[in-house]
């Protein structure tokens, strides 16, 4: 986003990107079927992972394991660390969910008392907001919710048959459950085509009728001229002069496997947030003994992943309805926004719900549970098989966490360095009450919806963190290098810009505060064109 | 395929079955003489079973899948190649020869034991072959819902482009 609003502002960019440049003929597994790959999406040897260690119904480059690159745990933390190494990053693989952070979400503290106040208020991003849904496209509907702020909005899609049934539910509860709201184009939108409607955005999109990095803001960016961006370049730091200031990164050109620099008049890091507080903590010096703009000693602690709990039903009534092709976006048809506040849940914070199911392409795995079920074997499993094929819809919900000094990266200690001689991180992960408490309301609660939308919830055995998945496993890791109106415990201002090296920007997910429960990726591209927005002044003003 | 190349054909055709058209070529598979793990009297075993599991799962490729897996995982190799000769032992205890040469109804006399967990409750001599019969279970369902005739089978029909999606049809 920076680079697009930089170039077209007047001034010359380098981007370096860890990995290669996207060729989505080669990168993207879009309209695939499992029986072109001999491993049927199973992975090699069953793993679930090719050789190089992408999932194979997925995007080359984007994964939790990258062959030379470890990340490490502490003892009792399953941090789970999804990268990518491609031109625009996860954003060639993720589902598009585009929701806006509310005056709520980014003051809880003065409001309600709990986590931190941001140093930007809802009216200072709303046009960001704005400029962001214009340039991308995102479909929803305008609901006048509070706590789900309207934006500028393409029409959704009709709802899918299991969509409906989840709408049905809600409205008998009086839960509010709204158009999806995603980063997908339902119709012809600045230049690019319509989605066609095959659900796997998360395989990328040839079209980019889905939002990408690479697809819809690189291209702009390189026709301005002022875009160089240098693939297979993996940073390992931050350089700086005796005045405190940067004044370039260094980075290894993987192909020749030598060391580079690249100068600058001012860095901004987009390299996800785990990884811009490896590259702080890994720029060390004279004057930044602690790692670079990291006085506070902020960098890699407060991070957060979205919660995730989920309920699935089963919905017998869906294998009724004649088969049709019931794929559509690759995103949320419908959601369920949170609905509860101003009433004491017995936790702070919220959560949103979104819906997915039905027939979807089949794939391993889809049907170990009727294999349980039915046991036994041949035309009667077969036939249980088809019966139950379609009839299961989930409820994903996904909440807030509240940033928690146990929760933090750091370079680990024991001194592990990766293939490119970077030292690597160590995470540290956990859960607070808060968390735990909040999906047991998930559970009691969409095990309500799914009941009145006329399904039967599965049965679930708690585990000691209540059905979570394990952190990292919504990919959405914020707050590593966080803003703040405090120096003392912050690294960042409202601009992204580092408090104590004024040429210094952080705008991926690390700059957030706190981490609401709503996807992070519309508001990465808002603070992101807004810090952009503000070094553009900056530099005219020769203040960088 | 070039990215306006799509474009052109989307333009172009009418909305169904353009995923024909841009959908990844299948890799090319050298025909290989025979299984990449299994010895030839597993791999006619496996056969066997997978048609038993599933009728139509061998002629849809399940068996050619299983060995793929196996031969790339030695957990695997282990648990199916032991459960085969487990199958074999208890074939033999029970009827005098092993699995594959036993009538049909002596085949499904075995299995008709070790296909449900229950069984493993009475007697826990069977939860060897339970275990067994459960993730070959696993493994041969994977393989025909994953080809072409067990996709059909469902009657799946996305993985088409639409120009425009009508939502539920009901």
């Amino acid at each position: 986003m920076a680079a697009k609003v930089l170039t077209e502002g007047g001034l010359r960019v380098v981007m370096l990107e860890a990995g290669p440049l996207l060729d989505p003929a080669k990168h993207y597994t879009e309209h695939l079927w499992p029986y072109q790959l001999a491993h049927r999406g199973a992975g090699v040897g069953g793993t679930g992972v090719n050789a190089a260690g992408s999932y194979e119904m997925d995007v080359a480059h984007i994964a939790g394991s990258i062959a030379g690159e470890p990340y490490l745990n502490a003892p009792g933390s399953q941090f789970h660390w999804t990268r990518g190494r491609i031109l625009g990053g996860r954003t060639n693989h993720w589902n598009c969910v585009a929701l806006r952070f509310s005056e709520q979400d980014l003051q809880t503290r003065s409001l309600k008392g709990y986590g931190e106040d941001w140093p930007v208020r809802y009216e200072e991003l709303a046009p960001y907001y704005d400029r962001v849904e214009t340039l991308i496209g995102v479909h929803g509907t305008s609901e006048g919710l509070a706590g789900a702020p309207d934006g500028i909005f393409l029409p959704p899609p009709a709802p899918r048959c299991s969509d409906r049934l989840i709408q049905q539910g809600c409205a008998s509860l009086r839960i509010p459950c709204i158009a999806g709201r995603a980063a997908v184009i339902t119709q012809p939108y600045n230049g690019r085509p319509g989605c066609h409607y095959c659900a796997q955005c998360t395989q990328g999109c040839h079209t980019a009728s889905r939002f990408s990095a690479s697809q819809v803001l690189v291209p702009p960016a390189l026709k301005t001229g002022r875009l160089t961006v240098v693939p297979n370049a993996m940073a390992r730091e931050v350089l700086t002069d005796a005045s405190g200031k940067a004044t370039g990164v260094s980075y290894i050109d993987k192909d020749a496997g030598v060391e580079r620099r690249m100068k600058a008049r001012a860095v901004i890091l987009g390299a996800s947030a785990c990884e811009s507080a490896r590259l702080l903590l890994n720029s060390q010096s004279r004057l930044f003994p602690n790692g670079l703009a990291n006085e506070s000693g902020y960098v890699g602690r407060c991070l957060m992943d979205t919660t995730a709990h989920m309920v699935a039903g089963d919905f017998p009534q869906l294998a009724r309805i004649k088969p049709h092709n019931h794929d559509g976006t690759g995103s949320v048809y419908v959601y369920i926004p949170w609905w509860k506040y101003q009433r004491d849940n017995g936790f702070q914070g919220g959560y949103h719900v979104e819906v997915f199911g039905g027939p979807m392409m089949p794939k391993v795995g889809l049907f170990r549970r009727e294999a349980q079920e039915a046991e036994g074997y041949g035309a009667a499993l077969k036939s249980y098989c088809k019966e139950r094929y379609g009839t299961s819809i989930q409820l994903h919900g996904r909440g807030e966490m509240i940033p928690n000094h146990e929760s933090f990266c750091e370079i680990d200690p024991a001194g592990t360095v990766d293939r490119w001689g970077i030292p690597v991180l160590r995470f540290h992960m956990k859960w607070s009450a808060n968390e735990v408490a909040m999906a047991k309301d998930m559970r009691t609660s969409l095990e309500e919806i799914v009941g009145a939308a006329g399904g039967t919830p599965l049965p679930f055995e708690p585990n000691a963190e209540y059905g979570y998945l394990n952190a990292g496993g919504v990919a959405h890791e914020v707050g590593t290098v966080r803003m703040g109106k405090d120096k003392r415990t912050s690294v960042l201002n409202g601009f992204c810009q580092a408090h104590t090296v004024k040429n210094l920007f952080v705008t991926d997910g690390g700059c957030f505060t706190t981490s609401p429960d709503k996807n992070p990726t519309l508001s990465i591209l808002a603070l992101s064109w807004r810090a952009a927005d503000y070094l553009l002044e900056q530099a005219r003003k020769g203040n960088v | 395929m070039q990215r306006r190349t799509v474009l052109q054909m989307l333009a172009v055709l009418p909305n169904a079955k353009a995923a024909e058209l841009h959908r990844h070529e299948a890799p090319a598979e050298t025909a290989s003489p025979g299984p990449r793990y299994f010895s030839a009297r597993e791999y006619r075993l496996l056969g066997a079973l997978s048609e038993l599991i599933v009728p139509g799962a061998t002629e849809a490729g399940a068996p050619e899948f299983i060995d793929l897996l196996a031969s790339e995982n030695a957990d695997y190799q282990r648990r199916l190649s032991g459960g085969m000769l487990w199958l074999d032992a208890a074939c033999a205890a029970k009827f005098g020869p092993a699995f594959p040469d036993c009538s049909v109804e002596q085949q499904r006399a075995v299995l008709d034991l070790i296909a449900f967990r229950a069984n493993g409750e009475k007697d826990a001599s069977l939860v060897p072959g339970i275990q067994f019969f459960a993730f070959l279970r696993d493994l041969v369902l994977d393989g025909f819902f994953t080809s072409r005739a067990g996709i059909e089978y469902l009657e799946f029909r996305g993985n088409s482009p639409l120009k425009s999606f009508p939502g539920c049809p009901e």
